[in-house]
């Protein structure tokens, strides 16, 4: 009965627009077709190449090569197997951590801003405590102290980046709440509950979707820090560790340092293209 | 005097890295003149060897302090302070004469300053020396040139512990008697020592300057106008200033070894390999379920390509390990203990052994799980640890890497031994009686850095005992070699390397190929 209110959420039309608007975005194609891309390597390299991870070959720090594509490492390891594995960790731990901080960056976003003045208040100052911690300090003591782990990793991360979204989302839903197809819902008689989660909460996701997208990439480059600097768990391959464990042998192969550096700029880039562009095509503003 | 021919050692152990040093020969005539500047990884807390064995302070001590003896390059130990000695028959009573000698402020060097210091300073505060101070009876001074030293019982490492490095570097009475050695200024601020070299000026943070000693009382020496030591505490700022020409030497404590083989094809600079022995051991807690069996130890050490390791993990540095003790103590070595014939890598064969043992793999094929730990500052620990876990993975034995700080780690694995299996490294310290026994005696569990495995094995305790109280090196070595026939058989530890670290330096730095663990720079020189 509610869906059939007519002023509920940007009619179809608009949406269609957006999608060709986004399809014939190359930025936007390329972005995306490198984020598929990594998708498709970090679920199916592992299982193509299992049990190999740890595989020692007999040369070590082999330049790349046809039999081993970007060369092997101090250990004799396959670089390009441990890139693989290294993709899994970082979209792992990236969209983990995305998804677990825009879950609560809504939720309590939504709460401050339809919940009244002094929730918003007390909410937001709370807010703006986890704003101003120096994230990658927090993460580094964080792990130093109760040890590394993927799963710790991705906690910390989502719990140091959930304020922005709760930023955008309070933001948004201020602006919905005044609008005149809410007061109309009320006029229906819908609970003040009922309104947050069916009429406002669906309407203000776009912008914070986009920012999910980049807070993908710089759960990456978190993650990678960290294992660079020896913070993640020597059990797991990670792009991060390779990039540590490649700096002490750049003079005698380069390709130990270079390949993981660019998988994360690649990765990082093509996930924030790939959030601006979003963000840029679902802006009311850039209509017309 | 003979130069030991140790800049070949590389490649008469089979090491990756063979080098070779030019030869006096070619150089010609020592030159006078220049100033050599030195790394040292942090600022100097004491220019102290007696009181600190930190390797910064220990490396701007011993330029400016002599010992009664200098260890030359190869273990040959040979006169400085003391210009001869003579020892007793039953090897008990040490009889030195002195060198007539004048401290940096020209006062006479007597033989009261080597009484005061070995008694007052070097037995009381110097973790190496107090070793040797426990067998040490008493210290006579019968004439100003003239010092007896009566020990308890025969032992042979003496000698070698009156030099710098140990510990026994003479300090000056008139300066210290009556004060605290580790508040003095001497010691903090002006050193004033015998050396080729006087302190000249101390810039907290970036460097220590030192000028020639023109009283030296070997005429001639030193050749240089100075050295400087310079703090870099960045390992890999080191390798660049050297290859910048900033500096002119690295000691092989602090030269990251990843950077060797950089140096190696260059040139333009040298590596001088380290004479003190010191092995990578993976010291194992015997008293853990499955690690109690010495089969499963010995199947662990047949599970591990101990060839492959040296040449990945470290680089091809050094050498791999063939016996308990480090290689390179040919004496003390056990000719039925030759791990490439008792253990070579077979990992069939461990399986065997494994099976043997009753360890039988589960639905995982997983025999046992063990965590396997190492100090995060150890550069080498990692690849070492990720390499042994893919090897045991073939035998069914499960490895999880558990690095930790060193402040953390190390109360954990020698005091708590709470820990499966870990990396460690041992220096020998020249002689089994200074820095291996420790490894395997029972008097040396719970404390740092002593016997972790909880192996406590009294025909072990009684051979060390005796080892260290015979006389001579054959007899010694006689005893030492039972001991490593049971400890080859035991295998508490696994030694899987031999550590060889190098110096590394310019070309045109001539001279430094004697030098023992801690630089003296009395023979260096600059070729233009």
């Amino acid at each position: 009965m509610q869906s059939s209110i007519p002023a509920s959420g940007p009619d179809t039309r608009v949406r269609d627009r957006r999608l060709v608007r986004l399809l014939s975005s190359s930025v936007a194609i390329l972005s995306f077709g490198v984020i598929l891309v990594l998708l498709g390597c970090a679920v199916i390299g592992p299982i193509v190449y299992s049990g190999q991870e740890l595989a020692l070959t007999s040369a070590s720090l082999v330049p790349p090569s046809g039999q081993s594509w970007l060369g092997t490492d101090e250990l004799g390891r396959d670089v390009f197997v441990q890139m693989l594995f290294g993709s899994r960790t970082s979209l792992l731990v990236g969209v983990a951590a995305a998804v677990s901080a825009t879950l609560v960056g809504i939720a309590i976003g939504a709460i401050a801003g339809f919940g009244s003045n002094r929730v918003d208040t007390v909410v937001m100052r709370v807010t703006e405590i986890f704003q101003v911690m120096p994230s990658f300090v927090l993460a580094a003591v964080i792990v130093a102290l109760w040890g590394p782990g993927t799963m710790r990793i991705i906690l910390i991360i989502a719990i140091l980046s959930w304020p922005q979204t709760a930023r955008l989302m309070r933001g948004e839903v201020l602006r919905i709440k005044s609008l005149d197809y809410v007061n109309a819902a009320r006029c229906l008689g819908m609970t003040e509950t009922q309104i947050l989660w069916r009429e406002v909460v669906p309407n203000a996701l776009a912008p914070v979707l986009t920012v999910g997208t980049l807070i993908v990439g710089q759960a990456i480059l978190l993650e990678a820090g960290l294992a660079f600097f020896g913070l993640t768990s020597p059990d797991v391959a990670s792009w991060g560790k390779m990039l540590n464990s490649g700096q002490r042998f750049f003079y005698q192969g380069w390709w130990l340092s270079v390949f993981p550096g660019l998988a994360i700029f690649v990765t990082v880039l093509a996930f924030n293209l790939a959030g601006d562009k979003v963000a840029e095509i679902f802006n009311p503003r850039s209509e017309d | 005097m003979v130069f030991p021919m140790l800049s070949r050692i590389g490649c008469a152990l089979g090491a990756g890295l063979c080098l070779t040093l030019p030869t006096h020969a070619q150089d010609g005539p020592p030159v006078s003149g220049g100033t050599a500047i030195f790394a040292v990884g942090s600022d100097p807390a004491t220019i102290n060897r007696n009181i600190s064995t930190s390797t910064a302070d220990g490396l701007v001590s011993c330029v400016v302090y002599e010992g009664l003896v200098e260890v030359r390059a190869g273990g040959v130990i040979a006169p400085l302070l003391a210009s001869e000695w003579t020892v007793s028959d039953d090897n008990l009573v040490y009889e030195f004469t002195l060198r007539q000698a004048n401290w940096h402020d020209g006062q006479p060097f007597t033989s009261a300053d080597v009484k005061y210091t070995l008694e007052e300073v070097s037995a009381k505060f110097s973790s190496t020396f107090s070793i040797t101070a426990a067998v040490i009876s008493s210290i006579e001074a019968p004439a100003p040139d003239k010092i007896v030293v009566t020990l308890d019982q025969p032992y042979d490492p003496f000698l070698m512990s009156l030099n710098c490095t140990q510990g026994g570097a003479i300090l000056p009475k008139h300066l210290f008697e009556g004060t605290d050695p580790a508040t003095n200024p001497v010691s903090t601020q002006a050193p004033v020592g015998t050396g080729a070299f006087r302190f000249a000026e101390w810039r907290r943070g970036e460097y220590v300057k030192f000028e020639r000693n023109p009283d030296y009382w070997d005429a001639g020496k030193p050749y240089l106008d100075g050295v400087i030591a310079q703090v870099l505490p960045q390992s890999s700022s080191r390798t660049q200033a050297l290859m910048a020409g900033e500096i002119d030497y690295v000691a092989s404590q602090i030269m990251p070894s990843s950077d060797y083989r950089m140096l190696a094809d260059n040139p333009n600079f040298a590596l001088i390999p380290s004479p003190v022995p010191s092995i990578d051991v993976m010291v194992v807690n015997t008293t853990r379920p499955g690690l109690d069996d010495a089969k499963v130890r010995q199947a662990l050490m047949m599970a591990t390509d101990r060839d492959y390791l040296l040449a990945t993990a470290y680089q091809g540095a050094g050498a791999a390990a063939t016996m308990p003790f480090t290689n390179r103590m040919p004496w003390a070595a056990d000719a039925d203990t030759d791990y490439t014939k008792l253990y070579p890598y077979d990992p069939d064969r461990a399986i065997a052994l494994l099976d043997q043992a009753g360890l039988m793999p589960d639905a995982d094929g997983t025999r046992l799980r063990v965590a396997l730990g190492y100090l995060s500052d150890d550069q080498d620990g990692p690849l070492v640890a990720t390499a042994i876990k893919s090897m045991w993975s073939k035998v069914g034995v499960d490895v999880t890497i558990a690095p930790g700080e060193r402040a953390a780690m190390v109360p954990k694995i020698f005091v708590d031994n709470d820990y499966d299996l870990a990396l460690v490294s041992y220096s020998s310290g020249g002689d089994p009686a200074l820095g291996l026994a420790r490894m395997w005696v029972s008097s040396a569990a719970g404390r740092c850095c002593g016997n972790p495995t909880g192996y406590s094995n009294p025909e072990v305790d009684q051979l060390f005992d005796q080892a260290q109280q015979a006389a001579g090196q054959q007899a010694r070595g006689a005893i030492y070699a039972k001991v490593q026939h049971i400890l080859g058989r035991d295998l508490p530890t696994l030694t899987l390397h031999e550590r060889i670290l190098s110096s590394g330096l310019t070309a045109r730095l001539k001279g430094m190929e004697h030098e023992y663990y801690l630089p003296t720079f009395r023979e260096a020189w600059l070729q233009d």
